[in-house]
């Protein structure tokens, strides 16, 4: 895809994400608490499991899940949505294709939701730590989240695909989130899991966004490595790209034969 | 090169419907069987056709929203499914008058985000927006919310959205569905405007008749996938010029008791017009040689049997005569 037309969409889905906000001042006010909810019961079942991580380590943890991997089943349930909304068609005539069209057009949201995500925690983190550590540690994840994006953009417009294919009227995707998220490592370590769901957890692209959160952790405290993990994130993003960018265009076919 | 070419688009569509838990049936259903036709520069050609006729199917495929399983259609000479690209920008279409857009948008929010959507920016976005919104006449309602406005708006409002990139071609299913006579009217107006003075070709589909007979330079009837006839309206209707249609009035009379009185008489169809399970109205097709000795015994029963009548008259064919002669289907 041309850059000048990538940059229009990413255009189209700045523009509509402000109106929408601007719109709806309930959606903002939830898409601020959300976090803290999410937050809260990774700590409570981070306490029931005994495990050592600390309340700032879930912060980072927390927004993962509800950022990146995320990402996943939001552009699929907003294919869903839209197609309810008999605005699905008008996306599809977008001379660029369905899929592209849905996947950049969400990019913006992604990156404005989350940046308000983290820095609606930027006053608990200033409790736990220095202001200028936190405000690192907010840079940072902010950084890791759009980092955690890259190698998601192909897998979700798949997976989309997948979902307007299926001509489900709910993201069937949203039934096995909780799955995901558990073979993911995002609500357990994986080290903890059985057998058969750590086989089941190599095999997901969201597994490593999760050890990826999770080296990161550890590399704020040794900057060394987060080099490393940047250079990781940015060939697994080739590699998952490459590889879903083009199952996504075939599903595009697909879904053109049956219908948008 | 004509605006918009059809040659021979077939569509079937394979559903597979699960019977018990391994076992599946498949279903095939033939939505276009064999369609060709064109449309003209500055032309209005109405796709007329009963429910299931195919006029969605036809619209989805030159929308490029659907890929026809044989057969080519062209926009401008564009191929749909080989320059799929190239034709999205050639055509405006609008398939719903009641969405499409995003509730807690303006209106002029939503035609700016599809025009960015389309590839629009800048002063050339701000100009292509106002212009559309002028040429519905929501320029006064440009900053309503979507789920604030009535009907009649978002009916216009969807096609100021088609007009964005001022396409050649517009593609408009149903552009009046639902609407009330002074909007549908309105709207009716506009489609003449984009037509003759734009010199757009513009393709409908309607359940309208009357809408077909009063706009469309051409009218396609589209009846189980297939074109029975395409022609200009008056056209039509000469194909049927060897019949005359006889109207009777009745104030209140049961659908029994009329048919029996009108049974008996040589009509190649009796059409019955109910209002509350009453008939109100009885139409008989006759051929004219016979019309006038039909109508004399006509009078002569209806005064031997007593039954109240309002009025008797003999009328032209209308378009939906055509219909109702080429498809076989009383209303569309």
């Amino acid at each position: 895809m041309e850059v000048g037309k990538f940059v229009n969409l990413l255009r189209a889905g700045l523009y509509f994400e402000t109106c929408i906000l601007k719109n709806n001042k309930g959606l903002f006010i939830a898409l601020l608490a959300r976090p803290y909810l999410v937050l809260a019961m990774l700590h409570f079942l981070h306490q029931q499991l005994g495990t050592a991580t600390t309340l700032k380590d879930l912060v980072l943890l927390s927004l993962t899940v509800t950022g990146s991997i995320d990402v996943l089943w939001d552009i699929a349930g907003r294919g869903i949505i839209l197609r309810m909304q008999g605005t699905l068609p008008y996306y599809a005539v977008v001379p660029e294709g369905v899929l592209t069209s849905l996947t950049v057009t969400f990019i913006p949201r992604y990156l404005l939701e989350n940046l308000f995500k983290t820095l609606i925690f930027l006053p608990l983190l200033i409790i736990l730590l220095e202001p200028a550590m936190a405000l690192g540690y907010v840079a940072s994840t902010y950084i890791l989240i759009i980092l955690g994006l890259l190698p998601l953009v192909g897998l979700s417009a798949f997976l989309a695909g997948l979902a307007l294919l299926t001509k489900e009227e709910s993201p069937w995707l949203e039934w096995i989130t909780p799955l995901i998220l558990l073979a993911s490592g995002a609500l357990f370590p994986v080290s903890v899991l059985p057998c058969w769901l750590r086989a089941i957890s190599k095999l997901l692209p969201t597994t490593y966004i999760v050890e990826a959160s999770n080296l990161l952790t550890r590399a704020l405290k040794a900057k060394s490595v987060l080099g490393s993990i940047i250079i990781a994130i940015a060939l697994l993003s080739i590699a998952y790209n490459a590889v879903f960018s083009k199952l996504a265009k075939r599903t595009e076919e697909k879904l053109l034969a049956r219908g948008v | 090169m004509y605006p918009v070419e059809v040659h021979n688009l077939r569509k079937t569509y394979v559903t597979r419907k699960r019977i018990g838990l391994f076992k599946t049936v498949e279903s095939r259903v033939e939505a276009l069987r064999g369609v060709s036709f064109t449309v003209n520069e500055g032309e209005i050609l109405g796709i007329l056709g009963p429910n299931g006729a195919g006029k969605s199917t036809l619209v989805k495929i030159l929308a490029t929203l659907l890929l026809p399983d044989e057969g080519y259609a062209k926009i401008l000479g564009h191929d749909i499914v080989e320059e799929r690209s190239t034709v999205r920008k050639l055509i405006g279409i609008s398939l719903s008058v009641e969405k499409g857009f995003f509730y807690k948008l303006t209106a002029r929010e939503n035609l700016k985000y599809f025009g960015m959507l389309y590839g629009l920016s800048g002063g050339k976005l701000e100009e292509r927006v106002s212009e559309a919104l002028k040429a519905v006449g929501l320029q006064n309602l440009a900053d309503k919310f979507y789920e604030e406005m009535s009907l009649g708006m978002k009916a216009r409002l969807s096609i100021a959205r088609s007009l964005l990139l001022d396409p050649p071609v517009l593609i408009l299913d149903e552009p009046t569905l639902g609407l009330d006579p002074v909007t549908s009217r309105k709207i009716r107006q506009l489609l003449v405007n984009l037509a003759h003075q734009k010199r757009k070709s513009v393709l409908i589909t309607t359940h309208n008749l009357f809408e077909a007979e009063l706009i469309c330079d051409r009218v396609a009837i589209l009846s189980e996938g297939k074109i029975l006839a395409i022609d200009t309206v008056d056209d039509l209707k000469k194909r049927i010029a060897d019949t005359v249609f006889i109207e009777v009035r009745l104030p209140s009379v049961s659908s029994l008791q009329a048919l029996n009185l009108l049974r008996s008489f040589p009509s190649s169809e009796i059409r019955v017009y109910h209002k509350k399970g009453v008939a109100e109205k009885i139409v008989l097709s006759v051929p004219v040689s016979q019309a006038e000795e039909i109508m004399e015994k006509l009078l002569h029963e209806v005064k031997a049997s007593k039954l109240k009548v309002r009025s008797i008259s003999v009328l032209e064919p209308t378009l939906e005569d055509v219909f109702v002669k080429l498809t076989g289907h009383r209303g569309v």
